[in-house]
C-alpha cells in the first residue's frame, strides 16, 4: 500500500515535471484533450498577474482572490473555444477583465460600492485611512470611471502587461486604446480632484 | 490660467506616480490547491453533464424506436382483434372509464380551456425539468 502510494506521488511529481517544461500551446492543447494537471500548471504560471489585475479591479484581497479563481474556472471551461489566434496569456487576461468588471457592475446596480470602492466588507479600511493615502485613494477612483477606461488604465500599468498586449487583451486598434488612456486620465484627473476637494472641505 | 495649468500638470503627475507605484503582491497561501480542487470538481461536473446527454439522447432514440416498431407492428396486425377481445372484461372496464371521464369533462365550466392548460402545464413542466440539467453550472 505505501509502495502504490509512493509511485503514485512519483508518477504524479514526474507529470507535474514533464508539464513545466511544455509551451503554454502545448498545455492548452493537452487541457483541450482533457488533462487537468495541464490547465493546473498554466494556472500555476500566470495566478500572480491574474490576481495581481483582479486585485487592482476589486481594491479588496477576498474579492480578488474570488475573481481570480472564477476567471481561472471560466477558462477552463472555455478552454476548447480557444483557437490559439491570440497568446493564451491574452486571452486569459480578457477574461479576467470581464469576470471582474461584470461582477463591479453587478455590484453598483446593487449599490454595494460608494465612491472610492469601499465594499464594505471588514477587510477594507476606513473612509479616513484611505483618504490619508493619497495614492491608495487615486487607485480606488480607477473603479469609478467607465468600463472601457478602467479597463486600459488597469492594464497599462500593470507590470507585466506591455501596451500591445493591452490593446490586443482590449481587442482595440493601439490608436483607439490611446486615445481612450487620454480620456480616462482627464476623467480620472477631474474624479481626484473632486474627491481631494470634498477631504479638504470635511 | 496658468496657475491651473500647473495643478493640472501636478496632480497628472501625482495619478501616475500612485498608479505605477503600486507593487505586485503575492497570491494568498494556499490559492493553487483551492484552485486544483475546483477545477477537479469543474471537470467531474462537465462529465456528468455529457454523460447525461448521452443518456438522454439513448433514452430518446430508444423511445421513438420502440414507438415506431409498435406503429408499424400495429398497422400490420389486427391487434385490436387478437388483444382486445381476448381480454376478459376490458370492453366494459373501458366503457366505465369513458363514461367516468365524461362526467369530469361535463362538470368542468370549460373542457377545452381545460384542455389548454393542461397541455401548458404539463409541456413547461417537462421543459423546466430539462432546462436545468442543460444550463451552464454557477459560480462554486
Amino acid at each position: 500500500m505505501a509502495i502504490a502510494t509512493a509511485t503514485a506521488g512519483y508518477l504524479r511529481g514526474m507529470e507535474s515535471i514533464r508539464a513545466r517544461e511544455l509551451s503554454d500551446e502545448a498545455l492548452v492543447e493537452r487541457t483541450q484533450a482533457g488533462e487537468v494537471e495541464a490547465f493546473s500548471e498554466l494556472a500555476r504560471r500566470h495566478e500572480q498577474t491574474v490576481y495581481n489585475l483582479a486585485l487592482r479591479f476589486m481594491r479588496n484581497h477576498s474579492l480578488a482572490e474570488d475573481m481570480a479563481q472564477e476567471a481561472f474556472l471560466n477558462a477552463f471551461r472555455k478552454i476548447r473555444k480557444f483557437r490559439g489566434d491570440a497568446r493564451f496569456s491574452t486571452w486569459l487576461y480578457r477574461i479576467v477583465c470581464n469576470t471582474c468588471l461584470s461582477e463591479l457592475q453587478k455590484r453598483k446596480r446593487r449599490g454595494e460600492l460608494s465612491a472610492t470602492m469601499e465594499v464594505g466588507l471588514p477587510e477594507t479600511p476606513d473612509r479616513a485611512a484611505i483618504h490619508a493615502d493619497e495614492a491608495e485613494l487615486i487607485r480606488r477612483c480607477v473603479a469609478q470611471l467607465p468600463k472601457r477606461y478602467a479597463q486600459a488604465i488597469t492594464l497599462y500599468y500593470l507590470k507585466d502587461c506591455s501596451y500591445d498586449e493591452a490593446a490586443e487583451i482590449m481587442e482595440v486598434p493601439q490608436g483607439t486604446l490611446k486615445t481612450w488612456m487620454h480620456r480616462a486620465r482627464r476623467h480620472l484627473r477631474d474624479i481626484v480632484g473632486k474627491e481631494l476637494r470634498e477631504d479638504h472641505e470635511t | 490660467m496658468r496657475l491651473e495649468d500647473d495643478a493640472r500638470d501636478s496632480l497628472d503627475q501625482r495619478i501616475d506616480a500612485a498608479l505605477r507605484s503600486e507593487a505586485s503582491v503575492c497570491v494568498p497561501d494556499g490559492f493553487h490547491a483551492r484552485l486544483k480542487r475546483h477545477l477537479c470538481i469543474a471537470r467531474m461536473l462537465e462529465r456528468e453533464r455529457r454523460a447525461f446527454r448521452v443518456r438522454m439522447v439513448r433514452v430518446a432514440g430508444m423511445t421513438a424506436l420502440v414507438v415506431a416498431v409498435a406503429i408499424l407492428v400495429g398497422s400490420y396486425l389486427d391487434v385490436s382483434h387478437d388483444f382486445l377481445w381476448d381480454a376478459p372484461g376490458f370492453w366494459g372496464r373501458l366503457d366505465y372509464l369513458a363514461a367516468a371521464a365524461n362526467r369530469i369533462w361535463l362538470m368542468s365550466e370549460s373542457p377545452a380551456l381545460s384542455l389548454s392548460l393542461t397541455a401548458v402545464v404539463a409541456t413547461l413542466s417537462i421543459s423546466g425539468a430539462f432546462v436545468g440539467f442543460f444550463r451552464e453550472p454557477r459560480r462554486p
